[in-house]
């Protein structure tokens, strides 16, 4: 792999990291404050390192969250089953 | 050769803002510091005299509209073309953002291939 490959995969392991800690939030936390610094992060950063689905529904979390509303819980679900499943699959 | 085209990129988020260097530098021609908040970034401004800024939108403490704001007060770069990076896609938004001075904005997720790519355009596109 080229240096910039490298690179970018080992960023791509950091970002799979912070998104497992984030997991515990994603399932528990409901003050929308809260909340809302996880979905913007993984909406903002999910597609760059190759899960644009993880972005999409994080965005729509987000969507909901700044005009005030519940979070749509079919989504969040969706969105934490895709997230544990790429930590799964790197076996984290 | 060319003098490369100098670029302060800021945002808080740090694997973001790692990945949004190493894919600017793949440019070859642009010469790249970050920032990881605003503040950091306007200390920056007083070494490092950026062709460009661009600024992550949502950011704790001072916020990307905060920091133009900030970057404006100063003379030598009261002309310097920011483009915010925000993960807020909805036109009205980019227009709001766009309305505070930035020359564009670029949606997050951004592909890391072609980031270098749409600043250059937009760039291009300010100075037409």
């Amino acid at each position: 792999m080229s240096d910039a490959g490298d690179r970018f995969q080992a960023l791509r392991e950091r970002f799979l990291d912070r998104s497992a800690g984030d997991l515990d939030t994603l399932r528990h936390e409901r003050d929308p404050a809260a909340l809302r610094l996880v979905v913007h992060r993984l909406a903002g950063a999910a597609g760059t390192f190759g899960y644009p689905d993880i972005s999409r529904d994080a965005g729509e979390v987000d969507d909901a969250l700044v005009e005030g509303k519940d979070p749509p819980e079919d989504v969040l679900a969706r969105l934490i089953s895709g997230l544990e499943a790429l930590i799964d699959l790197r076996g984290g | 050769m060319s003098e490369p085209l100098k670029v302060l990129y800021v945002d808080d988020e740090p694997d973001i803002r790692e990945v949004a260097v190493m894919s600017l530098e793949l440019d070859g021609a642009l010469e790249v510091r970050s920032a990881g908040s605003g503040r950091e970034g306007l200390a920056l401004l007083d070494q490092f005299t950026p062709d460009a800024i661009m600024l992550d939108v949502m950011m704790p403490g001072m916020d990307g509209p905060a920091t133009l704001e900030e970057i404006r007060k100063r003379p030598e770069h009261a002309d310097t073309p920011v483009v915010f990076i925000t993960a807020r896609a909805q036109a009205h938004e980019q227009a709001r953002f766009l309305s505070f001075g930035a020359v564009g904005v670029i949606t997050k997720p951004f592909d890391p291939m072609t980031l270098a790519v749409e600043l250059r355009a937009i760039l291009s596109k300010a100075r037409a």
